[in-house]
């Protein structure tokens, strides 16, 4: 079988949905490599995030890791969560000068704690959202693929049909030439869209692991944060 | 376009390249086919002819076999010896070349009459096959009749001859035919005898 020789000889509409599916894997071969040094990055840089993180037990100590707080979606989960702690850390202090709102300063600080939940939540969409990029391109591939490949399918075999009501012979010469063209892209089609599926899922199930581990992170967190801020109330 | 786009169309164009490079050896151009329509003859059918016309054993069934070749008429009148019947047939059938020369008349017995022609065709058409007729094309005349028998499962067995043609070669050939063949179809199930008995003529005749 020589793939060339059968795009050539093949009818038009063949040749332009064989273009297009062949765009479609360079595409869809380019997001997978992408996604693939991306999930390398930022697995590297969290696991080294997480390493130094586990070492330091103190808010301040957290505050001094620099560039580490912002290069990965951890850190900047964390990032977010002092900000916004700092922010809270100044109300509340301003509030405890009021002696006669001490009595009240418990459920206050509570409501209060929920804003650095809040935000560490905003965090992890944004980063959810930047690691999920271009898995909808590939989920498109995924889906309509097959369909073009089916298109060119049917085509051939309408053209085939119509070659035999003209030549009024349903001779395996005149049938075979439009059957080939219209299985061709149909193996084209399945040659991109299985490689995106596999693709897809291995990156869905990253994503999905990394969700998991953010939302534990940020329940580590925002408990420790919350529990500093009830210490300054006593 | 980033550089993972870069990679792919070159990964792509790798992939390419292998599978032109490794369909070189199908790139020579594909001899034109010319296309033949052929339709097949239809063979020859057998002819049943009732019992009491010529043998004094009722239950036997009698097969002959006629060359399907036309006969010169010198040679109609050296076969002269067999009944009438045989030699019209044979001035009046005339079978194309390239099929069994084997043109069966059958004789049926016990008034039952076997009567499945596609059963006699197989049948025909298998010992046809393996017989390798030693004067085929010579100016000669021989007949030789071989007598079987058919069980129900088509096997065939109790093969004698029956008839010596006087040629001790064409006689051998006959048997070999059949001994060879050794087993056909299992006979109809309409067919209500345990077996079938089968008197085939070896003819020879250009």
């Amino acid at each position: 079988m020589n793939i060339f020789r059968i795009f050539l000889e093949s009818s038009t509409a063949a040749q332009i949905i064989m273009i297009v599916l062949v765009i479609f894997s360079i595409w869809s071969w380019a997001i997978f490599f992408s996604k693939l040094f991306n999930f390398a990055g930022v697995n590297r840089r969290t696991k080294k995030f997480l390493s130094n993180y586990r070492f330091r037990k103190e808010i301040k100590e957290w505050d001094s890791m620099g560039f580490q707080l912002g290069d990965n979606p951890c850190g900047r989960i964390l990032a977010s969560g002092l900000e916004e702690y700092k922010k809270l850390k100044v109300k509340v202090s301003a509030r405890l000068m009021q002696q006669e709102a001490r009595q009240k300063e418990r459920g206050f600080i509570n409501e209060l704690a929920d804003n650095m939940r809040l935000a560490m939540e905003r965090t992890k969409i944004s980063e959810i959202t930047q690691l999920e990029w271009s898995l909808p391109t590939l989920s498109t591939f995924v889906s309509v693929s097959p369909f073009l490949g089916l298109l060119g399918t049917v085509w051939g075999i309408m053209e085939a049909f119509l070659e035999i009501r003209a030549r009024g012979s349903a001779h395996i010469t005149i049938v075979a030439p439009g059957i080939s063209d219209a299985l061709i892209t149909t193996v084209y089609g399945l040659l991109v869209a299985i490689p995106a599926l596999i693709f897809y899922n291995i990156f869905r199930s990253r994503v999905n692991n990394y969700s998991s581990e953010i939302d534990k992170f940020i329940s580590e967190i925002y408990a420790y944060l919350r529990k500093e801020l009830m210490t300054l109330a006593q | 376009m980033n550089r993972f786009h870069i990679f792919s169309i070159l990964l792509h164009t790798l992939v390419f390249a292998a599978i032109f490079i490794s369909g070189r050896a199908h790139l020579k151009p594909i001899p034109k086919l010319e296309v033949y329509k052929v339709s097949l003859a239809p063979l020859p059918q057998p002819q049943i002819i009732q019992p009491e016309e010529v043998t004094e054993e009722p239950e036997e069934v009698t097969e002959e076999k006629k060359p399907e070749e036309k006969a010169p008429p010198e040679k109609e009148e050296k076969k002269a010896q067999p009944p009438e019947k045989k030699v019209e047939k044979k001035t009046e059938e005339v079978v194309k070349k390239g099929l069994p020369d084997i043109k069966p008349k059958i004789y049926t017995g016990s008034g039952r009459g076997f009567t499945y022609s596609y059963y006699l065709n197989i049948l025909l058409s298998k010992i046809g096959n393996n017989w390798h007729n030693p004067f085929r094309g010579k100016d000669i005349v021989l007949r030789s009749i071989v007598y079987f028998e058919v069980d129900k499962n088509g096997h065939i067995y109790s093969v004698r001859l029956e008839e010596d043609s006087g040629n001790a070669l064409y006689n051998e050939t006959a048997m070999r035919a059949v001994v060879i063949t050794k087993r056909l179809p299992p006979l109809p199930d309409e067919f209500a005898d345990d077996y079938l008995k089968v008197h085939l003529e070896f003819l020879t005749a250009q």
